[in-house]
This record gives C-alpha cells, structure tokens and sequence, in this order.
C-alpha cells in the first residue's frame, strides 16, 4: 500500500519537475517572434492587403528594426533584473534578421527582380544604399552566430558583433531618409530609442 | 457673412460671357437651378449620400478600367489622418464635412464666404473618370463627381491681377488629430496657376464613385488636377484665394528639392530619392509580378494640358 502511495508521488513529481526543465519560454519567444508574420500572411492570403508591395514592406522593415532594438535591450536588462535573458537575444537577432529578409524580398518583388534596376538604386539612392548595407552587415553576424562559429572567432566574435551598434545608426538612418516628410516624428522616436540604447554602452564614468 | 451664390449668378455669367455664348449657358443655368434645388431640399448631402441621379456621364477615361471603392477609399495619403495609407480610412470619422463654408478672396470681384451646397449648387455635376498618379510611384484609375473648375472660379470674377489660385485645407485639430503633429506646415496649402485652374481637365470635386466624397477622400470638397501628381489635389478646401504672386505650397516648402511648384507628372524626372520612370498599379498583376506601367508625361493628358507649358524647361520647373 504505503509503496503504491509512494511511487504514484513520486510520478507526480517527475511530472511536476518535466514541466520545469523542458523549456518552454524559447517556443513560446519563436511564436511570439513569429507573430507578426503569421499575420501579414494571413492578411496576404486573406486579400485583405491593397497594395501588397507597401503594405509588407512597411512592417517587415519596421519590426526588423523594432527586434533589433530589442536584442540591444537585453543588456541593460540583465544589470536591472534578477535574472539573465541572455539565452533569448541570439533568436531574437536571428528574427530581425527574418524579417529583414522579407523586407528586401518585397523590395526585389516590387523591382520585378530586375538585378540591373537593383544595382542603380543601390549606386543612387543613398536611403537604399544605407538600408542594404545594414542588411550586408546584418548578414555577416547572422551567419557568425552559430554555436560553431562563436567557438572559432573566439575573442574577434565579440569586436565583429560590435558591428551591431553600426547597423542600428544605418537603419535609423534609412528609416529616416525614406519617410516623405522630414518632421515625420516616427523615425526620430526609434533614433532616440536608439540612441538611449547605445548611450547605455559607454562608459560616461571614465 | 453668407452670400448666396444664385443671386447675382445670372449677372456675372453674362458679364464675361459673349452673346452667342449667353444663349448656351443660360440654358445650362435652368439645369444648374434645377440641381440646385435638389441638393438643398435632400438630405443627401451628407457622407456616403447618392449623387448619381444629380450627376451627368462624361466621355473622360471611359476606356480605363476602374480601381474598385475599397481600393480607392482604404489606400490614400492624407497626413492631416496620419502618414500610413490606412490611417485615413480609420481616423477621418472625425471630420465634420457638414456644415461646411468656403471663402472666397484676393484678387476678384465676388469675394465672400460661401456655404458649400450654395458653393455647388449652380454647376451640372459631372462624372468624369481620371487615372490617379502618386508622387510615390503607384497609380489609381478613379471615377470621380465634380464640376468643372473654371466654371466656379469664374463666378468669382477674378480681376487682371489674379495670377494664381491658391488652396487651403482646414485647419482644426479635433477634426484632424494629427495636426498635432509637426509632420507638415498645417494647413495644408496648394496652388495652381490661372491658366492650370482654368483648364478643362480642372476638376472641383465633390464625391466619387456617385456617391458624396467620404471623409478620407477629402470631403466635402476636394481639387483633382489629373496631369499633376497626387498631391497636387488638395482636399477638404476651406478658401480659394486669387493672388498675383506664386504661393509656397506645402510640399514645395517642405522639401523644394524634391517637389517643385507644378509637380506635373513626369517619367524624365526623378524624385531625388525614387525612380518616376514607372508606376505600380494598384490591384493589378500578382503577388509575386506587381503590374507595373510606364509613366506618360502629363500622366498621358499631354494633348490636353502641353500646350499651358510651352518653352518652359519641365525638368527646372518640376
Ligand atoms: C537591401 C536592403 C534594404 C532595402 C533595399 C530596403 C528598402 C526599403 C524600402 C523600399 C522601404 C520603403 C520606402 C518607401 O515606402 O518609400 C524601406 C523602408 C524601411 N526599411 Fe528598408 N531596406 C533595406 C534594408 C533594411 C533593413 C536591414 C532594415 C532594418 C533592420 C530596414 C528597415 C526599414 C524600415 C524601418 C523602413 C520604414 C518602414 C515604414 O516607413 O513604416 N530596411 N526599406
């Protein structure tokens, strides 16, 4: 009797501590990571867009951008909380760089793929040749990020993701120079998020 | 103060009209009272309200294939609403295009404030299908209702002095919230010159689609220079304004760089940061093949409008 009550307990236990050590937050951050997208494909699939070039690009760029923003908060986070997220900013990243993908997609789309346009507007229109290379760059620490990888840059790892802080100014930069109106408040909300993100990165005690 | 316009509408149209022409016109007079008394006495007049037993047909863009009303009415710019293209279309609710008074002054000899069913009420509405070309590259085919513009800046008399034609939208922060904003110089300000205003294309536009403008669209009363890029067509118009000089329209003064004073459409002529060489066309190809359609100067009303711009360098004076 008492060793039935005892490993039916114990089962119990096992299941409670399962519920603990699988982790769950890392799906749960891929869903919600994922969320966005989801949403413009449903909209895509739904018809609901009118003008599917503007409409994808718009906030492919914007959460791309909103994600890398993110990843640059994690930091100053774990000097203020308890706990360390650091385990969650490689997806986060990886995501912006997702959404970035899709964004220069829309751009080929909308080009008809026509390489020979592409090459003149990234030669010509400074706001695009600052968003592509942010994208080169953004490509280069992506492909940098695996565990592999970390391993074998070792201590360049950590200078060559330095280049995250230049990608963020040629982003804000992009967003602001493609905006039609140059008092548009929105891109200079993201450029003081920014700012106060890299701010927090230097050392104003020295 | 109001002034009714039909009360020195016959002496003013006589004033400037030839003989041969006053025979003409004062036939079109009898259907322009008439349609008068039907807009004041329905109360159509309002949002969304049928225009199209009011309205004649016209032979303009009968060939083109239309964009459809959700398209037209849930993609637009209008920055008084926001700056993304669906924002309109959610935010414009709070416009109030009824009552609605338009004033008239500078350089003319009927200035005054105008109640806009007065403003209106005179002219035969025509329906008259334009293509739409936005400074941003993508192009509408629109059916819009309105009068000719000539005919009611000529109502107005405007004197030898009366260069240009100036346009203002409302200035009202509860009715247009995101004139909080710095996004641009409120109000909202275009102009044209005479002989632009006095085109035939011209139109004074009071709905679309036969039905009365909606809010997003610029209601109740908007400009449609269909040679022009889209921006040109200032919409919600408060006062009408004779001047001699040139005036500093909103655009130009935001960025004179990238928008000039005319803003004709024009493939030859790169906006600073964007190709005009082609346009998008909006709910045409597919998902993966946007259709996209070369740019024709004048937005192709090149027969109709050149001739107001000979010897004048188009790419100075864009
Ligand atoms: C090859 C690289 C890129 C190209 C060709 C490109 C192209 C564009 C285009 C065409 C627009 C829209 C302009 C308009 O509507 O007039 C845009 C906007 C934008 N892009 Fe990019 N982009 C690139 C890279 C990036 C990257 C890497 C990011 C962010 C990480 C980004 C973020 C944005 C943002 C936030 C906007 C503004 C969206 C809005 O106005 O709501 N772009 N980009």
């Amino acid at each position: 009797m008492k060793s039935r009550i005892y490993t039916q307990g114990l089962i119990w236990l096992r299941i409670f501590n399962l519920h603990m050590v699988i982790p769950w937050q890392k799906p749960l951050l891929f869903i919600l990571l994922l969320t966005p997208f989801l949403l413009l494909l449903s909209d895509a699939l739904l018809g609901n867009l009118i003008d599917p070039i503007e409409e994808i690009t718009n906030p492919t760029g914007q959460w791309a951008l909103r994600f890398l923003l993110l990843s640059l908060l994690i930091t100053p986070l774990n000097k203020i909380l308890p706990f360390s997220l650091i385990k969650y900013r490689r997806m986060i990243s990886v995501f912006s760089f997702f959404y970035a993908c899709l964004h220069l997609s829309i751009y080929l789309i909308d080009q008809n793929f026509e390489l020979q346009l592409v090459l003149v507007d990234v030669m010509k229109r400074p706001y695009i040749t600052v968003g592509f290379s942010a994208f080169i760059l953004l490509f280069l620490l992506t492909i940098t990020s695996t565990n592999k990888m970390v391993r074998c840059l070792g201590g360049r790892w950590k200078k060559l993701h330095r280049l995250i802080y230049l990608i963020i100014i040629l982003v804000i930069v992009h967003f602001y120079w493609q905006v039609k109106s140059s008092t548009d408040i929105e891109p200079m909300i993201y450029g003081l998020i920014a700012l106060l993100l890299l701010g927090f990165r230097i050392n104003w005690k020295r | 103060m109001m002034k009714k316009i039909t009360e020195y509408f016959v002496t003013s149209e006589a004033h400037y009209l030839n003989r041969r022409n006053f025979i003409k016109q004062s036939a079109r007079l009898g259907v322009g009272l008439a349609t008068f008394r039907a807009f004041s006495s329905s109360a159509e007049w309002m949002q969304g309200g049928g225009l199209s037993d009011k309205m004649i047909s016209t032979d303009y863009g009968k060939e083109l294939a239309l964009n459809s009303f959700k398209e037209i009415t849930n993609y637009n710019n209008f920055y008084e609403f926001g700056t993304s293209k669906r924002n309109p279309a959610k935010n414009a609710h709070t416009l109030k295009p009824k009552p609605w008074h338009v004033k008239v002054s500078g350089e003319c000899l009927k200035q005054g404030d105008y109640d806009l069913e007065d403003f209106i009420a005179p002219y035969q509405l025509e329906e008259r299908i334009y293509r739409f070309r936005c400074v941003e590259a993508w192009s509408m085919v629109i059916p819009w209702v309105g009068v000719p513009l000539a005919s009611a800046l000529k109502i107005f008399q405007p004197t030898s002095k009366a260069k240009y034609v100036v346009f203002k939208t409302l200035l009202d922060k509860t009715q247009m919230p995101w004139q909080n904003r710095p996004t641009l110089d409120w109000p909202y300000i275009e102009g044209l010159t005479i002989a632009e205003a006095m085109n035939p294309l011209s139109l004074l536009v009071v709905g679309l689609y036969g039905k009365t403008l909606p809010n997003q669209n610029g209601a109740p009363l908007r400009l449609v220079v269909p040679w022009k890029y889209g921006f040109k067509n200032i919409k919600s118009i408060v006062s009408i304004h004779f001047q001699e000089t040139a005036p500093l329209n909103t655009w130009q003064g935001q960025a004179s760089s990238e928008y000039g004073f005319y803003a004709n459409v024009n493939p030859a002529v790169d906006h600073p940061r964007w190709s005009q060489a082609r346009e998008r066309i909006i709910g045409g190809g597919s998902f993966f093949s946007p259709e996209k359609r070369k740019t024709k100067l004048f937005n192709g009303y090149g027969n109709e409008v050149a001739h107001l711009y000979t010897g004048l360098d188009l790419v100075k004076n864009f």
